[in-house]
């Protein structure tokens, strides 16, 4: 054995790791070797020194450190590191994910006319009858509007005045109306038991008409208030126009008309001046650039049950509208068929007709003969007066 | 192996492998400063040799289920220390330099003695400086051998070697510390 072999096993011999015959090699090899014992002893101090070297210990307070570590943490921080950990990662991810989602869903609401359509109109009006008291059933809608008596000795003038009334009065109304907001906010409180019934049935249609309004021009910030305002007016301009509408005409259809006749005087002494105030209110939110006699149509064409849910609606898609147009005002007047509302918009325009029953099946024929007509909503059981809303485009 | 050396009780093993959490904080309490000691020795800071420890018993809590026992309770642990130690010393995470390598003196020492004199902390710097010179593979070896006091069996099962690797790994790394600690042998 060589000093060289013999000094690469000097370790393994200081660590008694070596097999008994390599010892013994070894071992015969620094018997007769000095400095290879010189350099087994200078190995054997610095191990020594080695091993004099003070222990580490841990930290105080390692041991609760650790166990604390090793407890399983609650759900919701565990669900919490999965959603958002790595913060760097996952946030920025995530937020392009609403963001994705978001514009996804407004690009969906923006190609779907039918989800438009839906967002503009009302939910059907549900059946008065919960709301109403069952002591007073509701009578029929017509004899109802028609037989009830002008109460007040401000009614008739209500019921009269129609919007071709000049600008200045209608100036006044606007502040009147105006000016009323805050005391109607209060009033409330001071009505009868048997108000809430037509309060409660004409609200959806303030909602529907504030709609309507703020697609046209933006909302004064009273105008909020005023739409919380409107449905004891919209009760009562039905009540109160009906009478005064041409033959043609068509009466308060049951769902609004329902209040009982008694509480009709009631409701408009409660109300006092306002009704007529409250009759120029959607007119008085249309754009300021309509003129005086764009208002005084409209407010021709707009009666207050427009505000209510049709019972029939449907597309008529033709090919030239100012022909359509011809042959619908030809169609209405031949079938004795009135045009209760019209808004033109740049796709096309809606129009809502007052169908009779009786003319109804033939009246949609007739606008299957002007164009494509599709049904969105059919009555399953047509009333009397069939409110048929019409989307006419191209 | 240095220091005390209790027993490894299969009983122990058997509570930690039952979830008792009580098993385990013996566990930690048992082996807290071996471990410590081992990752201290290695990355030359007690804050990341903290932070190596507890993650040694982290992942040994989280692996008690797959210990099959063939190793002491003691060999698995300086095996998951070793390898963590390893990892970020390779990873550039926790490369130890010179100058971190002084903050070894300040280590916690057990015993120590207020009344130590110049020579011997000036020989323990040394003898610090001159482990942390070492290559990382063959610190380790010395690390686990001449202050831990594992055998070379269980050395190369901690650290997946051979046995011959091992002793000659640890025989350079002795040769090395000789040389520059040859001021100092008496």
């Amino acid at each position: 054995m060589t000093c060289a072999d013999n000094r690469l096993l000097h370790s393994a011999l200081l660590d008694g790791e070596l097999a008994p015959d390599e010892r013994a090699q070894v071992e015969a090899h620094l018997a007769t070797c000095a400095e290879c014992t010189a350099e087994l002893a200078a190995l054997a101090r610095t191990l020594s020194m080695i091993h004099a070297l003070p222990a580490a210990r841990a930290p105080h307070g390692f041991v609760d450190r650790v166990l604390e570590a090793a407890r399983p943490l609650p759900w919701h921080r565990r669900l919490g590191r999965r959603l958002f950990q790595p913060l760097r990662v996952k946030l920025p991810l995530e937020a392009a994910a609403i963001m994705l989602v978001a514009l996804g869903a407004v690009y969906v609401f923006q190609n779907t006319p039918e989800l438009q359509q839906a967002a503009r109109q009302e939910p059907p009006v549900s059946a008065p009858v919960p709301v109403s008291p069952p002591a007073t059933p509701a009578p029929p809608a017509v004899p109802a509007v028609r037989g009830t008596p002008a109460p007040s000795p401000s009614a008739p003038a209500e019921a009269h005045r129609t919007a071709e009334e000049d600008q200045a009065g209608k100036k006044k109304e606007r502040e009147a109306a105006l000016s009323d907001a805050p005391a109607k906010a209060e009033a409330p409180p001071s009505r009868p038991v048997t108000s809430p019934a037509p309060r409660l049935e004409a609200r959806p249609e303030a909602k529907l008409q504030s709609k309507v309004d703020a697609r046209k021009t933006p909302v004064a910030p009273e105008g909020r208030s005023d739409a919380r305002e409107a449905p004891p007016a919209a009760t009562n301009l039905m009540k109160d126009k009906a009478p005064s509408q041409s033959p043609a005409a068509p009466p308060a259809p049951p769902a609004a008309a329902a209040p009982p006749a008694d509480v009709a005087p009631e409701a408009r002494e409660k109300s006092g001046a306002r009704p007529q105030s409250e009759v120029s209110r959607p007119l008085d939110r249309v754009g300021p650039s309509e003129s005086s006699g764009d208002l005084s149509a409209r407010a021709r064409q707009v009666p207050a049950r427009l505000f209510v849910a049709p019972d029939a609606s449907g597309r008529l898609s033709v090919a030239d509208r100012a022909a359509a147009d011809r042959a619908l005002a030809d169609l209405g007047a031949r079938l004795g068929v009135t045009q209760a509302f019209r808004r033109d918009e740049p796709d096309g325009a809606i129009i809502e007709w007052i169908v009779p029953r009786e003319v109804y099946a033939e009246f949609v024929r007739g606008l299957a003969g002007i164009g494509r007509w599709t049904a969105d909503r059919e009555p399953a059981s047509p009333p009397a007066r069939v409110r048929l809303q019409v989307r006419v485009g191209s | 192996m240095r220091g005390e050396s209790p027993s490894e009780p299969k009983e122990l093993l058997d509570r930690l492998r039952a979830g008792e959490a009580r098993a385990f904080e013996e566990l930690v309490t048992t082996y807290q400063h071996r471990v410590f000691g081992v990752a201290a020795r290695m990355l030359g800071s007690s804050a990341e040799a903290e932070e190596v420890a507890q993650e040694t018993f982290l992942r040994a809590h989280r692996a008690l289920a797959d210990f099959r026992g063939e190793a002491k309770l003691s060999t698995w642990l300086y095996a998951i220390a070793s390898r963590l130690c390893l990892n970020r010393l390779a990873s550039g995470e926790g490369r130890m330099s010179r100058a971190r390598a002084e903050g070894l003196d300040r280590l916690p020492a057990a015993g120590g003695e207020p009344g130590a004199d110049l020579e011997r902390s000036e020989r323990e710097a040394a003898l610090h400086r001159a482990i942390a010179e070492l290559p990382e593979d063959r610190r380790i070896v010395v690390v686990l051998r001449d202050i831990e006091g594992l055998t070379y069996d269980e050395i190369a099962a901690a650290l997946s070697l051979e046995l011959n690797t091992v002793r000659s790994r640890l025989h350079r790394a002795r040769l090395d510390l000789k040389e520059k600690l040859e001021r100092f042998l008496p």
